[in-house]
């Protein structure tokens, strides 16, 4: 028990310079990451043709790449896939360049004619996408506009409730949250796609949760705990909220895990990213916003003078 | 009337609920549901007049009413032609069959046809429905290939044409399907060019005039219409129709001897009911009904009916299994209150898919995602809650009161936390693809409704159990004896080393009493069960 309560009163914004190492050594290797392999962007981002199917006489996928190269695509990629789409049949996608209807039509016809597309009563297993050349650049452009948006709404929105001090301390936990999704898509290799868009979206609005708790607590205490240096009125205030930020987290994130274990593909890399999202939002009130506060709100002549009384530096 | 405000709340609750019951059986047929589960394909193009520039607003309402008539003739339900931003058209067929199929009647040429109607060429209707009129034809003796093409869908073979016809084309009220033989009487080539314009009578009309040969074969007909006329005592039509489609149905007028050679000259004009905008676009059609734009495809997205059935499942499981989870969750950490809990998170989720199927709201996989997310976030406001009415607990106030204080500050946070949330949904909902639209509404819908069950339903339950004795045990709140005396001990003990300044009684200790400066102001929140009680009376 003891142990615990040792882990729960733990002095947080002691170690500040602790948790800032950890966040830039994980942001670190993801933009290290960017930088080296770039992100795997996802169809809607760049133009082209892309095709889920399954075939009922299970080829090679030598075998599949020849006869879309004989269609007049040479240069397709083509993947194997566990599962297609939200089934669990195994099959292929296939991504050329972009095609009319006409040619994509031809195209499936030259597939079911070599392999037999799978059928599940009755109808094809087979989905398709296609992205023109505008279209991606438009959701690019798009994305960008939103989360730019977004942010400066929150920024808004929690400098009118709270202090601007506190805006700035939550912007940077957003910040922080943005760059560690980016870089864990980074190093992982996901794909991104406008799902995963708006899961970051989401999590922006959504892990400010957990910093408002904290927020909000360290308001009330800045009230009654007066006397207290900052460091510690915020210390405090993150030991009382420390279980209702727990339950928060893991409440969203059953649900989330759910979908990442039994959405199908489809879902999975949305749950994904809401699942790194969540976590990290978790992480960054109390290891991110919490020191940006406190960092400020030190510097104001009230807070030196209490924290030069109690010893601190 | 405060002493029923919750019983009220709690009835507006239970309507609510047997509302959205109402709402979701049968389940098959109230929901809705997007492409990406029911299979089906949507294309989105790009409008361009033919020297490469952007469409005005009023070529691209033409086109749509074109491509729109076309979908119509396809006879999917469910099917949408909107407007997409300032130049693209997105076209949705879900649950079509073949979409390569419906693709490519969408995206061909029009074809423009003119029958007459008499019995022998108009073999059967008008009927209501399609199928009717495909049971009428095998009766009236259409061989047995065509009537398995029309059956999987065709509307055309060599031999017969299925039509149908939206409401007025002949005056009718509602639509209507009829069979007719081919070959057609003529063909749109016959047709030079044509142009609304108003007769004599100061009425809009469309006049159009005739290609030389078309001028002979349009003599030869319409006389032949005016002699049947005058031998039968009934104006005689025929009929305009496009890709399968009838505009108009116009008569020859048997009294009216100007006519009795026919209409000749190469020239004509149908009079009739018509607002100018209604010949503008009979007008449109007859010009060979061109799209007076390009379209090209910039985006398109096909998905099986299965692969959209699978997905569906698998959100469903999840939704599912995640929903279960978090109800488990909640008891087991906050024990009656996590009934409480679990109760309106039930009641949510009846609500949600109520509401959505009365809107209606087309879900779609990403929109599933925002509602497992939500049931998360309505857990939450709940959590927020209940974290403070054990803190008050723990410091010795009755559990009434803790409710009533738990609630009143928790408000607070829930309600800036959610506003945030909501305000990113806004963001993305104003900049996203239609794709994540769904998941933005279905977000915002739901905290939404999460704040009227999990906050407001459970306050009124829990107020109303509140007044039942055995209800006001700490225990039932998850907090033990033990903790409540811990708390006591340190709030003692933190009373000597901090000396003077306000918070006397400054806890911080552990992560559980907490100085509740609107429950009992500022100095004095002692952990004294009376005064506390006494404090809580002076305040209301």
């Amino acid at each position: 028990m003891s142990i615990i309560r040792g882990i729960y009163k733990f002095d947080y914004m002691g170690h500040m310079k602790w948790w800032f190492a950890l966040s830039a050594i994980i942001i670190g290797a993801g933009l290290i990451s960017l930088a080296v392999q770039g992100l795997n962007y996802g169809l809607e981002f760049k133009e082209g043709t892309r095709i889920a199917v399954a075939f009922e006489s299970k080829p090679s996928l030598a075998e599949v790449r020849s006869v879309v190269a004989d269609k007049g695509y040479p240069d397709a990629q083509i993947q194997e896939v566990s599962a297609v789409g939200g089934t669990s049949l195994p099959g292929f996608q296939i991504q050329v360049e972009t095609l009319t209807p006409a040619e994509q039509a031809e195209l499936k016809q030259a597939l079911d004619d070599k392999f037999t597309i799978a059928t599940q009563n009755g109808t094809p297993e087979y989905a398709s996408e296609t992205v023109g050349p505008t279209f991606g650049s438009e959701v690019v452009s798009s994305s960008y506009k939103a989360a730019l948006l977004a942010l400066l709404l929150i920024m808004a929105y929690v400098a009118f409730r709270f202090q601007w001090k506190f805006g700035v301390g939550a912007i940077a936990a957003e910040i922080h949250d943005l760059l560690v999704v980016v870089g864990v898509y980074s190093l992982t290799g996901r794909e991104v796609t406008t799902a995963t868009i708006a899961a970051v979206l989401t999590i922006l609005g959504y892990s400010l949760y957990d910093t408002v708790i904290v927020f909000d607590r360290i308001r009330e205490n800045e009230g009654t705990l007066g006397r207290l240096p900052y460091a510690d009125v915020v210390n405090r205030s993150i030991w009382q909220t420390l279980t209702r930020s727990i339950n928060t987290t893991v409440t969203v994130l059953l649900p989330v895990l759910m979908l990442l274990l039994f959405g199908g593909t489809t879902l999975t890399d949305f749950a994904f990213a809401l699942l790194v999202g969540i976590v990290s939002g978790a992480y960054s009130s109390i290891f991110v916003a919490s020191p940006v506060v406190t960092l400020l709100k030190q510097r104001e002549p009230q807070y030196r003078r209490l924290a030069a009384r109690a010893g601190q530096s | 009337m405060r002493r029923y405000r919750n019983w009220i709340i709690l009835a507006v609750v239970a309507a609510l609920v047997a509302a959205s019951v109402y709402f979701i059986i049968p389940p098959d047929e109230r929901t809705h549901l997007g492409l990406d589960l029911q299979g089906g394909v949507e294309v989105v193009y790009t409008a361009r007049t033919a020297d490469g520039s952007a469409p005005t607003q009023e070529q691209l309402d033409q086109t749509i009413g074109i491509i729109d008539r076309r979908v119509n003739g396809l006879g999917v339900t469910e099917s949408q032609v909107k407007q997409q931003g300032a130049d693209q058209i997105s076209v949705a067929l879900p649950g079509v069959t073949d979409p390569d199929k419906a693709l490519a009647i969408i995206g061909k040429t029009a074809q423009l046809e003119f029958f007459v109607d008499y019995p022998e060429s108009r073999i059967v209707g008008p009927v209501a429905t399609r199928d009717e009129a495909i049971t009428k034809a095998k009766a009236e003796g259409v061989p047995k290939k065509d009537i398995a093409r029309f059956r999987a869908g065709d509307n055309n073979t060599d031999d017969y044409a299925l039509i149908s016809a939206s409401p007025g084309a002949f005056g009718n009220e509602n639509e209507a399907w009829f069979v007719y033989k081919r070959p057609p009487a003529m063909t749109g080539d016959a047709i030079d060019s044509a142009k609304q314009s108003f007769d004599q009578n100061g009425r809009a009309n469309v006049e159009f005039t005739l290609t030389d040969s078309g001028a002979k074969q349009f003599q030869e007909i319409t006389k032949k219409l005016y002699d049947e006329g005058l031998f039968s005592g009934v104006s005689q039509t025929f009929a305009i129709v496009l890709d399968n489609r009838m505009e108009s149905d116009p008569r020859i007028d048997h009294t009216d001897p100007g006519l009795q050679d026919g209409i000749g000259g190469g020239k004509a004009e149908i009079t009739g009911d018509f607002s100018v905008q209604e010949a503008k676009d009979l007008a449109l059609v007859l010009n060979t009904g061109a799209l007076p734009v390009e379209l090209e495809p910039t985006y398109q997205q096909q998905v099986s009916a299965t692969l959209g059935g699978d997905s569906l499942r698998a959100g469903l499981v999840a939704g599912l299994a995640g929903l279960i989870l978090v109800l488990i969750f909640m008891i087991v950490v906050y024990r009656f209150l996590g009934v409480v809990a679990d109760v309106a998170l039930i009641i949510y989720a009846v609500l949600l898919w109520g509401l959505y199927n009365a809107i209606p709201v087309t879900l779609t996989l990403p929109g599933i995602a925002g509602v497992i997310l939500t049931i998360g976030v309505a857990a939450d406001a709940n959590v927020v809650i209940f974290e403070r009415i054990k803190e008050e607990v723990r410091r010795g106030k009755t559990v009434r009161s803790a409710v009533s204080s738990g609630y009143a500050r928790g408000i607070v946070t829930i309600l800036d936390a959610n506003i945030l949330t909501v305000l990113t949904a806004l963001v993305l909902f104003l900049f996203a693809t239609q794709q994540i639209k769904g998941f933005a509404l279905t977000l915002m819908i739901g905290v939404g409704v999460s704040m009227l069950t999990a906050v407001l339903a459970t306050r009124a339950m829990l107020a109303l159990l509140a007044q039942f004795s055995f209800f006001n045990r700490p225990a039932f709140m998850g907090v033990s004896s033990a903790q409540i005396a811990v708390a006591e001990a340190e709030a003692d003990a933190a009373e000597a080393p901090q000396g003077r300044g306000r918070s006397r009684r400054a806890p911080g200790a552990a992560p559980g009493p907490a100085m509740a400066p609107a429950a009992g102001g500022a100095a004095s929140a002692a952990p004294r069960r009376p005064s506390t009680a006494k404090k809580k009376r002076k305040k209301r």
